[in-house]
């Protein structure tokens, strides 16, 4: 069985002209890749912690992030189904999606991020059929992503010999994503602690989840998304006439799905304040 | 409505993931060696050529691209007696095989790269920077690694090829490197990990950088980590004023 599935796969010291082009393709495409999927996730952290909202804004934070992530689902698609223009059928057929299919667990790393790169795609675009907690949750996968991506990259790098090239681009782009998803995971009052961000960010002032809340909501901000209302309906009513309504002080039963909606506002219109605050 | 939307979706992701199933249908219930024939053919002048042909053609002058000249360099500066009998004979038996695979591509006129590939090429640097017994010990394995993977190129043609010009090629070459192999292993040094190789296959030999280097480039990484903490830091703490005012821009914007 071993002998018999071989030359298929081995065709091995003869490239042709072809097969050296395609690997430079293939090449460069993984290298761009890697540098948009760690600025994809610089962006995607500032965009969901507001850290330099101040500085830029939040809307320019998450086109930027939406942006660099087309970019690197781009890249990743030239270099997977490069592949599949190889003369040596390293990956033929639907071994480009499936991961394991042809034997390579480094191969399979790169397929399952680009699996879920895809699915995290499709599901960015539909907000609407799920509940935004739920979809948070789905996005979140991108942090798999990340890790399997970079695992992909440096054992790709080590096993075609390109290790003493690659390795210090390599180490200064994810540099600044690792940085960030270190503190990423870090709560809030410890950060204000340590003087990375102020004291008095609406992030940093806990919220307690068990007391009486008041909501305010920024009518100048607000663009009628309607994210808030399918996350607690009973408190934000978005009316025929376009306006939104919203009760002042909710019930401490509905804490939670306030919370989840003021998180889910796009335009960050929604802010919450303990009572006692 | 929804329903409709998701079922969409799902139609699409499996008719784009469907495409190709069937090209990794494999060896089960067909003749081995008949695939080679599916690919587009050339008419040619002794009988019809396959890329599988050509690519025979490819990887035996490419082998003795790279072969030859590593096996000179062997020849000269190993201190075994065995390996340099074994490089000798080689080096001077890929001159042969090579001639006689220029003559062939000639005749079906056929265009032969001029160099080994960016591998072999690393293969034989890596060969030139060795001594003593690591050098035996990486010619004996790579060389017999790689006339392990040519050698299953050349059987797969010299059983399905219909070109009369290939197929005598490719009895020549299979007897040449079938011999090869042999030698090789005759010095007692090849281990059963130097099977064959591939462009899936690892690198094992590569340089490192050298720990001043390393610790210089994680030092870099460091401080690049740190800049973008410090830049948080910065984004994070404009004075309140600033603030109100981009926020009215913001929402000017917006």
């Amino acid at each position: 069985m071993g002998l018999m599935s071989l030359p298929e796969a081995v065709v091995a010291a003869g490239f042709t002209g072809n097969d050296n082009g395609v690997r430079s393709v293939v090449a460069f495409s993984a290298r761009l890749a890697y540098l948009t999927m760690c600025l994809t996730l610089c962006w995607g952290i500032f965009t969901a912690t507001g850290w330099i909202r101040r500085f830029t804004g939040h809307q320019a934070l998450r086109s930027g992030h939406a942006m660099l992530a087309t970019f690197t689902l781009a890249t990743a698609t030239v270099h997977g189904f490069g592949f599949m223009f190889l003369d040596e059928q390293l990956v033929v057929g639907a071994q480009v999606v499936v991961p394991f299919l042809n034997g390579y667990v480094r191969h399979a790393l790169g397929i399952i991020a680009f699996d879920l790169m895809v699915a995290i795609m499709i599901t960015s675009g539909m907000h609407r059929l799920f509940r935004y907690r739920n979809w948070l949750r789905f996005h979140q996968t991108a942090y798999v992503v990340f890790v399997l991506g970079v695992a992909h990259a440096w054992w790709g790098a080590w096993a075609n010999g390109n290790f003493e090239l690659l390795w210090l681009a390599g180490l200064t782009i994810s540099a600044p994503a690792i940085a960030l998803l270190a503190v990423r995971f870090l709560p809030a009052r410890a950060l204000v602690r340590i003087g990375l961000i102020e004291g008095d960010n609406a992030s940093a002032a806990p919220i307690d989840k068990a007391a009486p809340l008041s909501i305010s909501v920024d009518n100048q901000r607000c663009h009628r998304y309607g994210f808030c209302q399918s996350e607690a309906p009973d408190v934000f009513q978005l009316g025929e006439d376009g306006r939104l309504a919203y009760r002042q002080s909710p019930e401490v039963s509905r804490n939670l799905d306030v919370i989840s909606a003021a998180r889910s506002c796009p335009m960050r219109a929604i802010e919450i304040v303990g009572k006692d605050s | 409505m929804r329903i409709l939307r998701l079922l969409f979706v799902i139609a699409v992701i499996a008719t784009v993931s469907s495409c190709g199933i069937s090209a990794t249908g494999g060896w089960h219930g067909e003749v081995p060696g008949e695939h080679q024939r599916k690919d587009t053919t050339m008419p040619a002048q002794y009988g019809a050529l396959y890329p599988a042909d050509i690519k025979m053609l490819v990887a035996v002058a490419q082998a003795g691209l790279w072969e030859a000249p590593a096996s000179a360099d062997v020849a000269l500066r190993s201190s075994n007696p065995a390996v340099r009998k074994v490089a000798e004979q080689l080096d001077r038996e890929h001159h042969v095989l090579h001639e006689d695979n220029m003559a062939a591509a000639d005749r079906l006129q056929i265009q032969l790269p001029q160099a080994p590939t960016p591998q072999q090429q690393a293969w034989q640097d890596e060969i030139r920077a060795a001594t003593g017994d690591k050098l035996d010990r990486l010619y004996v394995n790579l060389a017999r690694a790689a006339h392990g993977s040519v050698y299953m190129a050349i059987a797969t043609v010299r059983s399905t090829t219909q070109n009369d010009v290939i197929r005598s090629m490719a009895a020549i070459a299979e007897t040449y490197v079938s011999r090869h192999m042999a030698l090789l292993e005759s010095t007692g040094l090849a281990t059963s990990d130097a099977l064959a190789v591939h462009s899936g296959t690892d690198a094992q030999y590569q340089s490192i950088p050298a720990p001043a280097d390393l610790g210089r480039g994680i030092a870099v990484a460091l401080a690049i980590g740190l800049a973008t903490l410090l830049l948080v830091r910065l984004g994070s703490r404009v004075r309140p004023a600033e603030v109100a005012e981009e926020d009215e821009a913001a929402a000017r914007w917006d």
